[in-house]
């Protein structure tokens, strides 16, 4: 079943000619993890924010879980979607960390008496429970981060959304953060969609959208994808390392039956290569 | 000419109970139109350690010669000013700083702070933004109607603007996607050759640091770990978290008991010496 469903959704911003999305169509099914990926300027925010029903649509639809997205429906979809945003420093409302889940659950109307359960549980799963207390300038990117997945999943959103979440991390924020989101999949705590330009985050998601001036280029699972040389050089994709790897490998001359290999797998290969010569 | 540290150290809250370290007893040579890379984690003193060199902090002890000055505990920010003009720092998402209402006029302040009159200043910004890969088009639009990439090449331009020979940046492709970010490192590559500069690079990318650094001036809890080739940096430090892809790979190879001649800095590196390595004895 499909959670989101987008059909035909096209959005231009006020005081612009050129439209920011051109006839989208998708779907994104119950539990799945989908990633849309584009470079700056591609309009995969702008979807993004469409599906996170903070803008409305101006031509097509959005619905989601059954619900279409329009002003009589905005408050009951909200309820149903968390989302964390690219900037670490400008989600982060409470004055501690304990506020901060707390602030979404007071929107969100839970009882008071609940609250303390639901915040230890959701801190614990992003493993941010021993900073409660801390207040937001004491952390790092990728603990505030953190703290706003757990602020985003505390009331239970069906659909959770990552708007570029780890562009402004560090390398060691941003595996930490791939990492955490590979793991809320795993435990199918919500629907995952993740707006990304990192190709190597998209290796580990269910199916994978191309956007790019405002319209879909390409879709496919991860394996399709990455066999798409064309496709990824059009968009102005960088190939994860591996993946590079062996194709410029391919071109100084080694061959490969099989161009889709894990890492350990090219290492072996190599070395079986170098063994029997 | 050479930026010399002599003992510099700097302290946060000097002489105060909430004294804290900000580095300690940095004694280094950095050789004038050399690249240099500046690496450590989050709190290792990179940022307090590229303030000082335009002399928005002041060291608390030892002595920087930079660019014809000598920067020591006595020395007073106003002097600094003209220092000011050959040093330009790129901050972290310079693009949060730019707040004129043209592109133009943004690219113009620093130019017109520093005397130059306005038609000078102006044609100045205009051909540092073509110099930044930006359409002249873009010169009356507001900086704030641009996309995030864009906006950089603005604020990039605003500082090279005033002809520095010497460019500080810090983490200047944050935040970038990768083409873009390899456009920027391009862009600063070709004006590092083409106007002879002394680039000073604070990254978290080991890629770009491997890729495009003479050295590497590796800090780690506002100490100097160590100051040397990429390659002798990147090679048998166990404790340096961050490296390299190319060199992360070929170590997982080394593991397997596959060696290499020396470690691959960059992934053409690699695939040159596994071709030797492993086709060179095939193929006659």
């Amino acid at each position: 079943m499909s959670l989101v469903k987008v059909t035909n959704l096209s959005f231009t911003y006020p005081n612009q000619s050129r439209p920011a999305l051109k006839n989208i169509s998708l779907t994104v099914p119950q539990n799945s993890y989908v990633t849309i990926i584009g470079e700056n300027g591609s309009g995969k925010s702008t979807l993004a924010r469409l599906i996170g029903a903070i803008n409305l649509p101006q031509n097509g639809q959005v619905s989601i879980d059954d619900l279409l997205l329009d002003k009589a429906h905005l408050n009951a979809i909200r309820a149903k979607i968390g989302m964390v945003f690219q900037n670490p420093d400008s989600q982060f409302v409470g004055s501690t960390v304990e506020d901060d889940v707390a602030f979404g659950l007071e929107n969100h109307c839970f009882p008071p008496e609940e609250m303390n359960e639901i915040i230890t549980k959701y801190l614990k799963l992003v493993g941010m429970n021993d900073y409660r207390f801390r207040t937001p300038e004491s952390l790092s990117g990728g603990q505030k981060q953190r703290v706003a997945i757990a602020s985003a999943l505390a009331y239970r959103p069906k659909l959770l959304i990552f708007d570029e979440a780890t562009s402004m991390l560090d390398p060691q924020g941003r595996q930490e953060i791939s990492k955490l989101i590979q793991n809320l999949k795993l435990k199918q705590l919500a629907t995952i969609i993740s707006v990304t330009h990192n190709l190597s985050e998209a290796l580990v998601s269910d199916y994978v959208y191309i956007l790019n001036h405002g319209e879909i280029q390409g879709r496919g699972t991860p394996a399709e994808i990455f066999a798409n040389q064309e496709l990824i050089t059009k968009n102005h994709l960088k190939l994860p390392f591996t993946l590079e790897l062996i194709q410029q490998l391919k071109k100084a001359g080694f061959s490969f039956e099989n161009e889709q290999l894990s890492t350990t797998e090219l290492v072996q290969y190599l070395w079986t290569l170098n063994s029997i010569t | 000419m050479d930026i010399k540290f002599n003992h510099v150290s700097y302290y946060y809250n000097a002489n105060t109970p909430l004294q804290t370290v900000g580095f300690k007893d940095l004694d280094f040579t950095i050789k004038e139109h050399s690249f240099t890379s500046i690496i450590g984690q989050t709190g290792s003193g990179k940022s307090t350690l590229i303030q000082h060199l335009n002399g928005l902090l002041i060291p608390s002890q030892g002595e920087i010669n930079i660019a014809g000055f000598k920067i020591t505990p006595q020395t007073k920010r106003k002097s600094l000013s003209k220092l000011r003009s050959q040093v330009g720092i790129v901050f972290q998402f310079p693009e949060n700083q730019l707040y004129e209402s043209t592109v133009l006029k943004d690219i113009a302040v620093g130019p017109l702070n520093f005397g130059v009159p306005l038609a000078k200043a102006q044609k100045q910004a205009l051909a540092t933004l073509k110099l930044v890969g930006l359409d002249s088009d873009l010169a009356q639009r507001s900086p704030t109607e641009l996309s995030g990439g864009q906006m950089r090449r603005v604020a990039i331009a605003g500082i090279l603007v005033m002809k520095p020979k010497i460019l500080v940046l810090d983490e200047p492709t944050a935040g970038l996607d990768p083409y873009a970010h390899e456009e920027m490192m391009e862009l600063f590559w070709r004006l590092h050759q083409k106007w002879h500069l002394t680039t000073i690079m604070v990254s978290h990318s080991m890629d770009d640091v491997a890729q495009y650094s003479d050295q590497v001036i590796w800090l780690d809890q506002g100490r100097l770990i160590q100051m040397a080739s990429p390659r002798e940096i990147f090679t048998n430090n166990q404790q340096l978290l961050m490296k390299p892809q190319s060199v992360i790979f070929y170590q997982k190879l080394q593991d397997k008991g596959l060696q290499l001649p020396q470690i691959p800095l960059t992934i053409a590196e690699l695939v040159t010496e596994l071709k030797k390595k492993i086709l060179g004895t095939t193929i006659e």
